[in-house]
């Protein structure tokens, strides 16, 4: 099956290079149901094939389903962004190939088994997205798109030398294979203990630029302040959560092992450094994608926490993800609205958008409620759930500091938000802007309304899928 | 004979901190190459032909041949100055990369592996810490590709390390090493010069908050 896939992969590419309209439709349709037709085949316990290199588990297939519905929104989007830019076709066919990559190797993280392949596919991500930021041409975009290149390949070379050591630290046990199934429970009794923390480390630090935490998110936030929105959208939401899954699948790794505790520490340091770096920055932003890419920032430090604090915070860290992925994807295809309106980034000349657009006000006002964690959203239980474990497990400190930041965080994303929607801005502006569909907005909504759902009422199957991928971490 | 060559290979880098030519450091990426190939060909003998045949084709090819040969074409067709200018001295780079490497040496004993792959550690490191301070320390986007450079030799070297028992891992590692490269020297170099004439990293500032 996962054969038929990359190869359907390669068939896609090929024919959206041939570069011509009609074919794209086709080409990219084809392509999601393929995508849909994978994520359901392995969804009911089909078998992937390639057993020593791909293996699904709960954790993959969760993260799966959330890449296939960010991408049939993402797709939809991807349309209407280029039909009102007057690039080339080969323009297009450009970045119809590298989504179509990018997609493909994202899936391929989150159903790999085998360390190597898992990393290479991650490589992959980085290698695609770099043409997909690069779409606008401008100078910031290739500043934006040269940095992110080198940044992460240095940061993926990094967890490359991690995952060398940690080889070199089992290559007495003699592992026939290489890969998470294998090795679980073989470091229970390690003596070479900086060995593993030295290559916990690199790893932790290298997917970092994938994930968006401390030390390598700069890359992550200059990349959305340039990217198509839709592009965007992917970024924070399912590039991010390539990141958590690697990281994730090396800390249950390592969890029955000498180092868990200290695993523990460096994961609470990176996550509350994050909260921390994204309140700081969000006061003096200007450009309403870095805003956000912020908040995905601040996000990710309290599912890096959340990792770090263990017991019911796991649950809560997954929960976290689900939400996040779906309430962010629906914002940031809302902000491409909003720049095509306004034609400008800048927070400032932004307002009045509920008179303009009020579907998409709408919009805002819901990811509003939804990311500021007001009750019925889903950010809500799993922040509650994050910060009782934090009072259960003494980490009182961290955790008032860490609500005083939210707070912070949200009284910043409240002020832009309603700048945007209530704002005084010249009159004269809002009679250039173009009209935007309201067709345009259903997905989004959708995305929300699905947010919203998974939050007052989560399905059984959801939790029960949530603690089977907890499993084999310890009670 | 491995060791010899590893010890050159640490030479190298020691002079790579001082040299205030693009040109040196070019022709040490090419010194590199061939010390890694040797090694390479005595170390790992007993892998399969086909990866052994790719291991010594990336190195000899590809990083003694290739890159270098490309970088130098790249700095005389744009005009590149031919200095390297750092933020610092020659002299204090090469003590800042002797504490680098004597760091190196420190990890690697206290990692306590068995012996016979020290050397192939410490010099692994040494190039990853002087790969990054060469990112650190220099201006020019060039140079911070050959800083890359070195420290992916340096993962090349761990690799090997344990190339006989993960040649599969290793590979991959090589093919997209090789892959990126292709990617950042293609297409990117040629499109920074639409913003940078003398390829500076400071020109490249305007994404801040």
């Amino acid at each position: 099956m996962i054969l038929a896939y990359f190869i359907l992969t390669i068939i896609t590419v090929l024919l959206v290079l041939l570069k011509h309209k009609v074919v794209h439709y086709i080409a990219m349709s084809v392509f999601t149901i393929g995508q849909l037709l994978l994520n359901v085949y392995l969804g009911m316990g089909g078998k992937p094939g390639f057993e020593d290199y791909f293996k699904v588990d709960s954790l993959g297939l969760i993260f799966l389903t959330l890449l296939s519905v960010v991408s049939i929104t993402t797709i939809i989007q991807s349309f209407i962004y280029l039909s009102k830019r007057k690039d080339s076709i080969a323009h297009k066919s450009y970045y119809f190939a590298s989504m179509v990559v990018f997609i493909a190797s994202m899936s391929g993280v989150f159903i790999s088994d085998h360390i190597g392949v898992m990393w290479i596919f991650a490589e992959t991500t980085s290698l695609s997205i770099a043409l997909l930021i690069y779409h606008e041409r401008t100078s910031e975009a290739i500043e934006a798109t040269w940095k992110y290149i080198f940044v992460s390949t240095i940061g993926l070379s990094f967890s490359f030398i991690g995952i060398l050591l940690l080889d070199i630290s089992i290559s007495g046990v003699n592992a026939s294979m290489f890969t998470f199934s294998e090795l679980q429970g073989l470091f229970i009794n390690t003596q070479n203990i900086l060995m593993l923390q030295l290559s916990f480390l690199l790893i932790v630090i290298g997917f970092s630029v994938k994930m968006g935490v401390f030390p390598l998110h700069t890359v992550c936030i200059d990349a959305h302040s340039v990217a198509p929105s839709p592009v965007s959208a992917m970024v924070s939401t399912s590039l991010m959560n390539v990141g958590f899954v690697a990281i994730f699948r090396f800390f249950t790794l390592l969890s029955h092992s000498p180092v868990a505790g200290w695993m523990s520490h460096v994961l609470i340091i990176l996550g509350g450094v994050s909260i921390l770096v994204a309140a700081i920055y969000m006061v003096k932003v200007k450009n309403i994608k870095r805003l956000i890419a912020y908040s995905s920032v601040e996000n990710m430090g309290l599912v890096a926490l959340a990792i770090g604090v263990g017991g019911i915070a796991w649950f809560a860290a997954i929960f976290h993800l689900i939400i996040h992925t779906l309430v962010k994807s629906g914002i940031f295809y809302q902000i491409g609205q909003i720049i095509r309106f306004y034609k400008t980034k800048k927070v400032y000349y932004l307002g009045k958008y509920f008179s303009v657009n009020p579907i998409g006000a709408v919009v805002i006002i819901l990811a509003f409620i939804m990311l500021s964690g007001i009750p019925p959203s889903g950010f809500f239980f799993s922040e509650f759930m994050l910060f009782s474990a934090m009072f259960k497990g003494d980490y009182i400190v961290i955790a008032v500091i860490v609500m005083l930041l939210l707070c912070f965080i949200i009284y910043t994303i409240a002020k832009y938000f309603f700048k945007i929607l209530f704002g005084n801005i010249n009159p004269d502006l809002l009679e250039k802007g173009e009209k935007i569909s309201k067709w345009e907005t259903i997905p989004q909504l959708i995305l929300l309304l699905g947010a919203l759902y998974i939050s007052i009422a989560p399905p059984p199957f959801l939790s029960e899928l949530i603690q089977d991928a907890l499993i084999t971490l310890p009670k | 004979m491995t060791t010899l060559l590893i010890i050159i290979f640490i030479i190298t880098l020691f002079y790579s901190a001082i040299s205030g030519r693009m040109f040196t450091l070019i022709n040490l990426l090419m010194i590199q190459g061939f010390l890694l190939f040797g090694v390479a060909l005595i170390e790992l003998r007993e892998l399969n032909l086909l990866n052994l045949i790719l291991i010594l084709l990336e190195t000899l090819i590809f990083k003694a041949i290739l890159v270098p040969f490309l970088l130098k074409r790249t700095i005389r067709q744009n005009n590149i100055k031919r200095e390297v200018e750092p933020y610092m001295s020659g002299i204090n780079s090469l003590l800042i990369v002797s504490v680098l490497i004597v760091l190196s040496f420190i990890l690697t004993f206290s990692l306590q592996d068995t012996f016979h792959k020290i050397i192939y550690f410490t010099a692994a490191f040494s190039a990853i810490n002087t790969g990054l301070f060469l990112i650190m320390s220099r201006k020019k986007i060039i140079t911070h590709l050959i800083g890359y450079i070195i420290l992916e030799n340096g993962i090349v070297l761990l690799s090997f390390s344990v190339g006989n028992e993960m040649p599969m891992i290793v590979n991959a590692g090589i093919l997209l090493d090789i892959l990126v490269s292709v990617l950042l020297f293609g297409f990117f170099l040629s499109k920074i010069k639409d913003i940078s004439k003398d390829f500076e990293i400071t020109k490249l500032s305007k994404l801040k908050d």
